[in-house]
């Protein structure tokens, strides 16, 4: 797996959201991506899965440029992803959620049955199969996080992008995303996580890219991040001391 | 007591639906002295392929379009005009030729109309369909030597040889009647099989989530192009074949407005428009109702007494019939009420909630019965395991 962004600009009218951002993930590398409010986290998000289309800049994926190509052709291509806001299908039942991505696989052989089994394996991982046929409206919040994961699972992308996967779960569900997240990593899966939760994002991730006003500030292993100064400014402003905001320990 | 429960579970659906089928294909001879009930049945049947085919677009795709009479009449009056002897456009073809030639051109257009509405949401969906029906409903009324303008455009009807015997056992209409039998049960079929196709899933994550549905990997234009071609074919093949049927023989332009849209939209919203046999359902019995309601049959006991205070029912609006109250325009009044209590109360119709507790019980059956094979056991555990499946359930 390969993803190489080349000097990607996002500008909404005169508002720069993303401005000349070039990064390049490759292998199976659990890189998070933080950032303040407004950073341009989530913008990039839509610009690699295709809901958004650069203004200029190339986006690369495994040897394939993907920059302004459909959200649904990049999905094919092994790129998936979940939104900040949870996005389940709320009149569709949590087994049709899941079928969802299975069916939608280009090529897939799979009889109905098969991908339900299927299915059925990965809501039992999330310890939800006993809800299988509840309305995803029905689920709490924190479900509905882990039917976004779920999706996914089936998706079986090569890359996944995390969007705020703990914002708003109870810590019992957070415990559920954490295991999930090192099964994916097993599978030698890239990961793109984004969080507010800083000690998470510092306890998984093995690189972290920090965004600040649309423009990348820093690259690198958590532990070289944390100490960079643009990323402290970024984060606690000129005038503050360096303190308990950043953890001390990855 | 589990096992009469399950028992009940599992055969009702089949039960039901195997009553409704009796009940529609033995309508006929029940009629058998009164052919203008069995017209009303043909009719119903049309409003139900048109009532489940919308709920195929909106109910489960989330468009919500107000063109499907305009697909219905397309396709009526290009088979009219093209199997017509003489006129412009004349072809002399046979309805057999004439129907699915009319029936693809539909389709046609609902691929262009689909696709221009791409881009297009709620509002701005229904005002861009409303305006091409009017628009199509307009140029119909004015080009009155393709169409017949307002008077209408004379169909050739088809013959059904195999089907004349009816007439003298059931009624004069069983024809036309068995006819849109056959095309409403196909239509069904084709129908559901879409739907319980992978399609299917897809068009109902389109409608709920565009984008989410897109970073998942369903083509999202092909979807709602897929729906809406579908979708107006269905509706063409409806109104082609119900027209040229035996005993009706002509269309007119005024049969798309806006107010007959909104009768099928209303039959669909009310049956369950996120359930195709709901939305069918609901139709047969609307337009039963409404036909029944035209006249509301009294005891002969208080004929008299309705004779008597004639005048002060007309001054309301109402009647005095043959055989009962004429409600004339109430009718429509209660038709109203009815949708405005569903759509504030019963968000998925009156019909649907109860076809979806009827098959759920079957699908947690189903479920239990794949386990057991997969683990080997006796299928005879499926009861107890489906039990115990509904009891963990409760538990939750």
């Amino acid at each position: 797996m390969r993803l190489e962004l080349k000097n990607v600009v996002k500008q909404f009218g005169g508002l720069t959201a993303v401005n000349g951002v070039s990064f390049t993930i490759e292998g199976s590398q659990l890189v998070g991506l933080i950032g303040p409010n407004g950073a341009g986290k989530s913008t990039l998000t839509n610009l690699i899965s295709g809901i958004l289309k650069p203004t200029s800049g190339e986006i690369w994926f495994n040897g394939e440029r993907i920059d302004g190509k459909p959200p649904y052709y990049i999905a094919a291509k092994g790129i998936g992803r979940t939104f900040q806001v949870t996005r389940a299908f709320r009149r569709m039942t949590v087994l049709e959620n899941l079928l969802t991505p299975g069916l939608a696989k280009f090529g897939n052989r799979k009889s109905r049955a098969q991908l339900e089994e299927e299915a059925m394996e990965i809501l039992r991982f999330l310890t939800m199969d006993h809800l299988r046929w509840e309305y995803a409206s029905n689920l709490s919040g924190g479900q509905q996080k882990l039917l976004e994961l779920g999706r996914l699972l089936m998706m079986d992308p090569d890359l996944i992008i995390l969007d705020e996967p703990f914002a708003g779960v109870h810590p019992k569900l957070q415990r559920t995303i954490y295991d999930y997240i090192k099964r994916v990593k097993e599978r030698g899966k890239a990961i793109i996580l984004i969080s507010h939760d800083m000690e998470s994002i510092f306890t998984l991730s093995e690189r972290l890219i920090v965004l600040n006003f649309g423009t990348l500030i820093a690259d690198g292993p958590p532990e070289e991040v944390k100490e960079n100064p643009e990323v402290i400014e970024a984060y606690l402003g000129k005038d503050e001391e360096e303190d308990q905001f950043l953890p001390t320990a990855a | 007591m589990s096992t009469l429960r399950q028992t009940y579970d599992r055969y009702l659906p089949v039960v039901l639906g195997v009553a409704f089928l009796l009940a529609l294909v033995f309508f006929p001879f029940f009629e058998s002295d009164s052919p203008y009930w069995v017209y009303v049945g043909a009719n119903a049947l049309f409003y139900a392929i048109l009532a489940s085919s919308w709920a195929l677009l909106a109910g489960y795709n989330g468009q919500f379009s107000f063109a499907h009479m305009a697909f219905m009449a397309l396709a009526t009056y290009v088979s009219g005009i093209i199997g017509r002897e003489t006129g412009i456009w004349a072809m002399n073809l046979s309805p057999w030729v004439s129907i699915p030639i009319g029936v693809a051109v539909a389709g046609l257009v609902g691929l262009l109309i689909g696709y221009l509405c791409l881009r297009l949401r709620s509002t701005y969906l229904a005002l861009f369909t409303i305006a091409f029906a009017e628009i199509l409903r307009l140029v119909l009324k004015a080009e009155i030597d393709l169409t017949g303008g307002p008077n209408g455009l004379y169909l050739k009807t088809f013959n059904l040889p195999f089907l004349e015997g009816l007439t003298r056992v059931a009624s004069t209409y069983a024809p036309m009647y068995y006819t849109m039998l056959v095309v409403f049960l196909v239509s069904l079929a084709v129908m559901y099989a879409l739907v319980n196709s992978k399609y299917g899933i897809f068009f109902r994550a389109v409608r709920e989530d565009e984008e989410a549905a897109a970073a998942l990997g369903v083509h999202v234009v092909r979807v709602r192009i897929l729906a809406f071609v579908v979708s107006s074919m269905i509706a063409g093949l409806a109104g082609a074949v119900f027209h040229h049927s035996p005993g009706i023989g002509i269309i007119v332009p005024d049969e798309m407005i806006i107010g007959r849209m909104s009768l099928v939209i209303a039959m669909a919203v009310i049956g369950g428009s996120n359930n195709l046999m709901a939305a069918a359902i609901g139709a047969l019995f609307l337009h039963f109702s409404l036909e029944w309601l035209q006249e509301i049959p009294v005891p002969d006991a208080l004929m008299p007494w309705l004779l008597q205070n004639q005048a002060r029912l007309e001054a309301w609006g109402l009647g005095v019939g043959e055989v009962g109250l004429k409600t004339n325009a109430w009718r429509m009044v209660a038709f109203g009420i009815l949708l405005m209590v569903t759509l504030r109360f019963w968000r998925n119709g009156l019909i649907s909630p109860i076809l979806e507790r009827i098959m759920q019980a079957r699908a947690k059956e189903e479920v239990a019965r794949g386990r057991a094979a997969k683990a080997g056991k006796d299928l005879a555990d499926v009861d107890k395991l489906v039990v115990d499946e509904e009891a963990n359930e409760g538990g939750q």
